[in-house]
């Protein structure tokens, strides 16, 4: 069975781009979530839209199921291919076509995120959703996992930038969802496709929107003997009615851990938490902006704001947050990115709580967030090889979550379910939202072979309870 | 009607057999098999904030609450929901997802689309179901939000909303100007505009074109956004929005006009690609030279208001023909739910049996049939 399968894809991608002994596929038995190996059956690359179609088809008739890779960054196991076929589209690297009267661009899946704002720049067009993985992520994978980033608070999120996809449907027939021109009186099948995190089919090619760059940017850097205090102060520079461009924070434990690495940004190491803020557009405003802010910052007890002078200094302030992740590396070897949403009102409240369960737990939790969407990523540097740190973290990270449900908020804000999550669903939904989530999902995959086992539990669709009945 | 009510309505339809239709206001209910069905069992769901914190700027309402009551109770606290769609400000916010109106003249051209973050749907089985979140983010499983926004409750009732607000901007205008020439001289421009400018054009037979703008900010960037509204070859230049930090559009009686549509008229709306706007005006005009055309140019859409005496797909079908560009995207507002142009039925029929297997929800057209916009 696999090796006919192995000669089939064989002839269809040429035999270079199917791996099937398992030092190669070794290299594709995890994604960015630590502690999770899963080793594919077999990993298949694909080189073209037709290649992928006559790949989906050819599993589809052997009754195989499969995982959509793009660049394997997401954090929460979406990737992970446990003994089913791995379906990488990082060969699929063609920015088709860039429209800027239009402003559209349509791309293929494996087009890194950065690279594809780059291609525009010239044009003074931006693609906005910018994670903070944006140097090697897909844009197939931002579409799968709905990706956000620090700018979304004012750009949007994925979601808000595509317009169309072309979808491999797990059978192999293609769907258009969305239109690159269109006010659409269809369902919103686009809407539903970005973030189905590879559970619907395969996105094999894309049109984004791009906006324009904005003509003049000022980022601050302001510091908080609290993190109470920087909570208050995102509060207030939201109801203001400004809209900052970004608005992320970091506590103690983050801003030690980034001036202690390579990408040190100067940040002040005594400050219980610092906001970075950025506000942008058109340049007339924007200096009445940056003085209300500093404001909002100055009255709710912050000992000082920076602004950025020059564009290095801007870089500079952006560096530290964009590699954070990379600084607490330095921490321990393995590190839990995680992502959840509480109402900005409970900010305070909840950040306390996650600080009393890794106190519990003897584990150091490092947070470094989207505070204007109130999307918390509390991160924990450990050892995935240590037993006994990897059942205190994944104990700590457990009850992090439940106490994010319990304050109104929801389990993932932008990097998706994925396998990491799906224990979460259960306290989140009910029974009938998940059955209804289940519902759809065989509307596109009846058979359950595209990423089988993440997302929505399998026992909580209905027609299992049933067949569980009967049995 | 509450959640639970509902459910036990369609639970009845089901065993009768009978089929329901979702109401809201009433203010539009023209056009589709489902309101000429006498029998069908009427569900209203009922109005009412269910939970407002302001500091969240999200609220949750039930579905037959009003647009008017919606705004009055964020006005409060200074805030928005950032959309101004046409039609009546008795529209309930439930319909107002239901149809995924477009709005106008929206706050930093946000939809509906991207303000709903949590929905209670009952389906066709009777099923309560709970999606999204009450949080601006979230992205935990499928999104049947999306998946219900626009459906025309042909897949579920709404009811209800999980909205996210916006904090009123310290300036709020809508400054309105004539354009002189053919849209061939302001279109490009207008298009290649690179602020954050709400705008749509009005143009009405033998009038020179309107041009409206939402200039919002603090005072030096609203000001600014005016003048560049002028640079585009705007004169006598006006504001029609209120001038200080109010922001109540919906009373201005100028704006609420744009959104109104005389009775018995037909609405169209076409959409082309942002760069054929111009090309697309003028055909219209020359099809329908009595026709007010509402043009969006950051959306490339139009909206066509003329008189009933045209057969909506044969006016679509001369528009089709006539103008022979690719692609331009046509659709009826004068129809609920009508039926794809394009075929995408191989997913649209099973979402629809998948929630409404015994077809007692709103149905969608099965044959594209004129049916003129009548109130
Ligand atoms: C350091 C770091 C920082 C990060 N910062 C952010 C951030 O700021 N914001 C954010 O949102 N995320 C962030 N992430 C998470 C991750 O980068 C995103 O989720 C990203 O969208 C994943 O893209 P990918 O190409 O790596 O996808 P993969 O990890 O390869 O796949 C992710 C999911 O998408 C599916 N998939 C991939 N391609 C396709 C396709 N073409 N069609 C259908 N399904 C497909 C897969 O099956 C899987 O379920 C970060 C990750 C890291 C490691
Ligand atoms: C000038 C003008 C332009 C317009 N342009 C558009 C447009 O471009 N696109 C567009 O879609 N609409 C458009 N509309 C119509 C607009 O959607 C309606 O005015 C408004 O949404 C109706 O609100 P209502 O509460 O009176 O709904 P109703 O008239 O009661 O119902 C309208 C529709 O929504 C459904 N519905 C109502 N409540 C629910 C619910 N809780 N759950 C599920 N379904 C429900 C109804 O079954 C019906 O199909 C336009 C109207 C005007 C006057």
């Amino acid at each position: 069975m696999r090796d006919a399968l192995l000669a089939t894809l064989s002839a269809i991608v040429g035999p270079r781009w199917v791996k099937s002994r398992a030092p190669e596929l070794v290299a594709y038995d995890a994604d960015g979530l630590p502690g999770y190996r899963a080793l594919p059956n077999l990993a298949v690359f694909p080189g073209t839209q037709s290649e992928v179609v006559a790949v989906v088809k050819a599993l589809a008739a052997a009754g195989v199921s499969f995982v959509p890779r793009g660049a394997g960054t997401g954090l929460s196991g979406g990737a992970l291919a446990n003994d089913v076929v791995l379906l990488g589209l990082n060969r699929l690297t063609q920015i088709l076509r860039v429209d800027p009267v239009n402003r559209i661009a349509v791309v293929e899946p494996g087009v890194v995120n950065a690279k594809l704002s780059r291609a525009v720049a010239p044009y003074g067009l931006q693609y906005a959703p910018d994670p903070s993985s944006q140097s090697v992520c897909t844009i197939g994978g931002n579409v799968a996992e709905n990706a956000g980033g620090p700018h979304c608070l004012k750009y949007g999120v994925t979601l808000n930038h595509v317009v169309e996809c072309l979808v491999v449907l797990p059978d192999g027939r293609f769907i258009r969802a969305g239109s690159a021109f269109g006010e659409s009186d269809e369902y919103d099948v686009l809407g539903l496709f970005v973030g189905s995190e590879g559970c619907f089919g395969v996105a094999t090619e894309i049109t984004v929107r791009l906006v324009p760059l904005p003509d003049s940017v000022h980022t601050m850097l302001a510091d908080f003997p609290s993190v109470n205090a920087a909570a208050r102060a995102v509060s207030r520079i939201v109801a203001t009615g400004i809209v900052p461009a970004a608005l992320e924070m970091m506590d103690n434990a983050t801003i030690r851990a980034v001036e202690a690495s390579i990408y040190a940004a100067g940040y002040p190491t005594d400050a219980a938490a610092v906001l970075l803020c950025e506000v942008d557009g058109i340049a007339d405003g924007l200096d009445e902006d940056v003085a209300i802010i500093r404001e909002c910052c100055m009255e709710s007890g912050a000992r000082n704001v920076l602004v950025a002078s020059t564009e290095a200094d801007r870089v500079r302030l952006w560096q530290g947050r964009k590699k954070a992740f990379g600084a607490m590396g330095r921490i321990a070897p393995s590190l839990v990115v995680q992502d959840a949403v509480v109402p900005r009102t409970r900010l305070p409240d909840v950040l306390e709580t996650i600080h009393e369960i890794a106190t519990r737990y003897g584990v150091q939790v490092c947070n470094v967030f989207h505070a204007g969407d109130g999307n918390l990523h509390p991160n924990i540097p450990y050892d995935a090889n240590d037993a006994d740190a990897s059942a205190r973290v994944h104990a700590a990270m457990s009850e992090i979550m439940l106490a994010c449900i319990a304050a109104g908020g929801t389990i993932t804000g932008e990097h998706g379910v994925g396998l990491d999550k799906l224990p979460y669903m259960e306290s989140l939904f009910t029974a009938e939202s998940l059955s209804a989530m289940c519902t759809i999902r065989d509307v596109f995959d009846p058979d359950r072979r595209a990423n089988p086992g993440k997302v929505v539990p399998v026992h909580s669709c209905k027609e299992w309870h049933r067949g569980g009945n009967r049995a | 009607m509450e959640t639970s009510d509902i459910s036990n309505a369609i639970a009845s339809a089901i065993a009768s057999p009978t089929v329901v239709r979702a109401v809201g206001s009433g203010t539009w209910l023209h056009g589709g098999p489902v309101e000429n069905d006498a029998t069908a069992t009427v569900v209203k769901p009922r109005g009412g904030v269910i939970e407002y914190t302001p500091g969240d700027l999200v609220i949750s309402v039930h579905a037959g609450t009003t647009l008017e009551e919606l705004s009055a109770t964020c006005a409060v606290s200074g805030q928005m929901l950032a959309i101004a769609p046409y039609g009546s400000p008795r529209s309930t916010i439930g319909a107002v997802v239901a149809t995924a109106t477009a709005a106008p003249l929206a706050y930093d051209d946000l939809a509906i689309r991207d303000l709903v973050l949590g929905l209670t749907v009952v389906t066709g089985t009777g099923d309560i179901v709970r999606v999204g979140g009450k949080v601006v983010k979230n992205v935990a499983g499928f999104d049947l939000v999306r998946l219900n926004t626009g459906a025309f409750g042909t897949l579920g009732v709404i009811t209800e909303v999980n909205l996210r607000l916006h904090a009123k901007p310290s300036m709020d205008h809508v400054v309105t100007g004539t354009l002189d020439g053919s849209p061939w001289d302001w279109v490009p421009r207008l298009i290649a505009n690179r602020a954050p400018l709400p705008m749509l054009v009005r143009l009405a037979p033998d009038e020179p074109a309107q041009l409206f703008a939402r200039c919002t900010g603090n005072g030096a960037r609203a000001s600014a956004l005016r003048g560049i509204m002028q640079s585009y070859g705007v004169r006598n230049a006006f504001t029609v929005g209120p001038s200080d930090t109010s922001s109540a559009h919906e009373q201005v009686p100028m704006i609420a006009a744009l959104r109104h549509v005389p009775d018995h008229a037909l609405v169209l709306r076409i959409r082309t690609e942002l760069s054929g706007g111009d090309a697309m005006l003028e055909h219209v005009r020359k099809l329908l030279p009595d026709a007010t055309l509402l043009y969006n140019p950051s959306r490339g859409s139009v909206r066509v208001v003329t008189d009933p005496g045209h057969e909506d797909d044969v006016l679509v079908e001369q528009i089709e023909t006539q103008f022979g560009r690719t692609p331009v995207h046509y659709s009826l507002v004068a129809e609920q739910g009508a039926p794809p142009r394009h075929d995408t039925s191989h997913v649209h029929a099973p979402i629809k049996r998948a929630f409404d297997p015994h077809g007692v929800l709103n149905r969608r057209r099965a044959t594209f049939t004129p049916k003129p916009y009548v109130r």
